[in-house]
């Protein structure tokens, strides 16, 4: 049997096969912003008039689509939004689709419920025309992950979430011919089952989200199990859902045998996805279907032509979608934007999300973010899992609250007390707070849906 | 039943098995089964039942025998009964899928679910990913698609898991989305009932009016029965529950007819009440447990495969015509 390196070409260069659609992907950036701004035009002025939400913000704001010239024009005047003004609309107008609906109900293709993790969940909703353009743009990015028809792609849906709908589709318009559904829910309670039928089916590629992609690799730990040797043919995985830590990604890289990992972010509000390709230096957005832009987290200004040194809030508009339209909605992640061209030679900006924007903590004067504390306690091996949850008392904290389950339990008390101590150091070492811990079960920790709780308030 | 003679597409999805599918092929090898011209109800009979724990544990260490791997075009693996270990692989081809979305075409039609905004919270997975295109790619296009502009749903999904933060979101779901349908397997009911009862509401204060109650025999889920189905219609105060039988992993839906009773596609799945202990299949009107043989899969067929459902089949007339085969439960 072939090897993983003898199977595909030098990952580190771009493939002979490298761009779903070259022309697009690697299309002169003026030439996109034309297209850009034609579908923008479109969008915003179809938006006031068909939609109540923005009909009576941009009423509000004393702004009207015509007076929109320009993208300077577009950020600083078109008011944007969280999730929390969809909530209130919703609340005060008894609609669930929060007045955002851009056609008729009885043309949508889908409608999802978003999972939760910022509060109570909003609904998006897709029409034919933005699920098709939508399933093109993740066929790209799933492209970019090195995903080929030919290979035995397995992947552990979560059933009730839009992407999947987009998703399979996007598999379709691939073309793929063997697809491996490991579980019925990507759920760290199914690691077992995912484990079991990971090693029966061998795939190539395989798409995962990282609570249960880590869940699994704890099972194989448990049961001696060593992955690279048994699905000696897995070469690629990407994952979304999460931010990913250095050590995370190094953990699935040796865990899964891997011979690269891509990052997705994915996000409801703005129906958007972006890859990582294979220089990892941020993750693909394409222009011809998102317009995304970065803003101050605390003044909620626009940083106009951002460098790699701003940090912002991503704003995202949706060009193709008119089931849900979005247009300048704040994600609420925290994150960069780079906007020249890639080394891999596609021209589309990268973004890269660090956190929630609104899970920013500040302990003694310093702002951080539950990735900072991640990227901290991973450097212990007993915590290498990660798995933990920073409990808010206050605005502004004296010390940091943090309950933490170890990935590999001490056994007695001089061990408990070392891994505290060595815990703290590390925590006052990388981001210069003090830390007060509590020893629980990675059972006891809050989930949402699927993912940990990283933040709770007290 | 001596000179029965099976009906020609039984006939020819056991000559399918029996040439592409390793199990079966060893199968009817140590059961001395031969399929000749004439198969008959009594060399049938002599294929083992096989229930969801043997038929697991049977192909536990080589689950790719079950596939018949020359069925061609894209399609899905996809694992089943995950609460379960050993877990069982089914192959599902496109094929497969379309007959899936004929049949939910039929179901759809028959309980009328037309121009309606329905909540489902039931894992979205294997005989149910067909059902409303979640999952299985190739007929994720086709369902949506079709199903949408035929029967004009918009249908929202919750977790589907057996858990007290799936109730809650699925409460919010109803308390916003307000929808008129409702379709739920019957293990996630429990949660629903305990915070609706906190919050001194009913499923039909919120605006439900009918519910599609689904009984995973492969999980030994039993559907509701008339005393039961009556004390929850007034408790949570909806005027319709309808069962619907499933079982996963022979791709087996049938559901429950105005009488009670449940309805048998035909020209799907092969059903007979049987004798676990002799493997006899036994006529119509006796009590036995409910055996199914899926007609149609190309990728996985399951022949004979037992279920705990206490039942006996009778003919009678229902809205799918005259002399139309039941399951009436026992």
């Amino acid at each position: 049997m072939l090897s993983k390196k003898e199977r595909v070409p030098p990952i580190d260069k771009p493939w002979p096969d490298e761009y779903f659609d070259k022309h697009i992907e690697t299309m002169d950036v003026e030439e996109l912003k034309r297209i850009q701004w034609k579908k923008l035009k479109n969008i915003l002025d179809y938006a006031y008039h068909y939609c109540p939400f923005y009909h009576k913000r941009f009423d509000e704001a004393g702004v009207k689509p015509d007076d929109i010239k320009t993208f300077k024009d577009f950020v600083r005047k078109i008011p944007k939004f969280t999730k929390d003004d969809l909530r209130k609309w919703t609340k005060e107008t008894g609609d669930p689709y929060s007045g955002i609906l851009g056609v008729p109900e009885k043309n949508l293709v889908y409608v999802c419920a978003s999972t939760g993790t910022t509060g109570t969940p909003t609904y998006y909703a897709g029409d034919k025309y933005g699920c098709y353009e939508l399933s093109e743009a993740f066929a790209r990015s799933l492209w970019a992950a090195r995903l080929r028809p030919w290979m035995k792609f397995s992947h552990v849906p979560l059933a009730f979430h839009w992407y999947v709908c987009i998703y399979t589709q996007a598999l379709k318009l691939m073309g793929m011919k063997h697809i491996v559904g490991l579980a019925p829910w990507a759920h760290p309670i199914f690691a077992h089952q995912i484990l079991d039928s990971l090693l029966r089916s061998k795939p190539d590629h395989m798409w995962l989200t990282p609570p249960p992609a880590l869940a699994v690799l704890k099972a194989a730990e448990e049961k001696g199990i060593d992955i690279p040797k048994l699905v000696p043919n897995l070469m690629f995985m990407s994952t979304g859902g999460e931010a990913i830590t250095y050590g995370v990604r190094k953990k699935f890289m040796e865990g899964f045998g891997l011979l690269d990992f891509f990052d997705t972010s994915l996000s409801g509000e703005g129906h958007y996805t972006t890859i990582e390709c294979f220089m990892h230096d941020g993750c693909h957005v394409w222009m011809d279907k998102w317009f995304v832009e970065l803003v101050d987290v605390e003044t909620g200004e626009p940083i106009e032509e951002p460098t790699e040194s701003d940090r912002g809030s991503i704003v995202i508009t949706n060009l193709v979608n008119r089931g849900s339209i979005y247009i300048r909605c704040d994600t609420e992640d925290a994150g960069w934007i780079k906007t020249e061209k890639c080394a891999c030679g596609r021209t589309h900006p990268r973004v890269e999300v660090v956190d929630r924007a609104i899970y920013i903590v500040k302990v003694s004067g310093k702002k951080f973010t539950p990735t900072d504390v991640r990227e901290a306690v991973e450097k212990i091996p007993e915590l290498s899992g990660g798995d933990f949850t920073i409990v808010q008392y206050a605005s502004e904290m004296d010390v940091l609250k943090i309950k933490i389950a170890p990935t590999i339990p001490p056994k007695t008390k001089e061990e408990w007390d070392s891994l505290e101590e060595r815990t703290k150091q590390v925590i006052k070492r990388e981001i210069g707070v003090d830390a007060e811990i509590r020893w629980v079960k990675y059972e006891e920790l809050p989930l949402i849906g699927w993912k940990i709780a990283r933040l709770v308030k007290e | 039943m001596e000179s029965f003679i099976l009906p020609e597409k039984l006939a020819s999805q056991l000559k399918y098995v029996a040439t592409y599918s390793r199990y079966y092929q060893t199968l009817f090898e140590k059961a001395g089964v031969k399929l000749n011209k004439d198969i008959t109800l009594d060399s049938f009979s002599k294929i083992p039942l096989r229930t969801p724990e043997q038929l697991r544990e049977d192909v536990a260490d080589n689950q790719e025998s079950l596939w018949c791997k020359h069925a061609g075009g894209p399609f899905f693996d996809a694992l089943f009964l995950p609460f379960k270990l050993p877990t069982l692989q089914i192959r599902i081809t496109s094929s497969d899928a379309c007959n899936m979305l004929n049949i939910s075409r039929l179901l759809f039609n028959f309980l009328g679910i037309k121009h309606a905004r329905v909540m489902a919270d039931f894992l979205g997975f294997g005989v149910r990913s067909p059902f409303f295109g979640i999952n299985e790619p190739s007929t994720m296009h086709a369902t949506l698609f079709t199903l949408k502009d035929v029967f004009n749903l918009t249908v929202v999904y919750n977790f589907g898991l057996p858990a007290e933060p799936s109730a809650s979101r699925g409460l919010f779901i109803l308390k916003t989305f307000k929808p008129s349908w409702m379709l739920i397997d019957r293990d996630l009911i429990p949660p629903y009932e305990n915070l609706l009862k906190q919050q001194n509401l009913t499923l039909g204060k919120m605006g439900v009016r009918q519910m599609l109650v689904i009984a995973e025999l492969g999980d030994k889920v039993k559907p509701y029965t008339s005393e039961e189905k009556k004390k929850f219609k007034e408790a949570q105060e909806v005027s319709d529950v309808i069962n619907l039988l499933q079982a996963a992993e022979p791709l087996f839906l049938a559901p429950e007819c105005k009488d009670g009773s449940f309805h048998v596609f035909e020209d799907y799945y092969f059903v007979e009440a049987a004798n676990p202990e002799t493997g006899k299949s036994l006529p119509l009107g006796e009590e036995g447990n409910l055996a199914v043989t899926n007609l149609f899969a190309e990728g996985s067929p399951l022949i004979r495969y037992l279920t705990d459902l206490r039942v006996k089949l009778i003919c009678e007339d229902c809205y799918f015509g005259k002399n139309k085969l039941h399951i009436k439960l026992v």
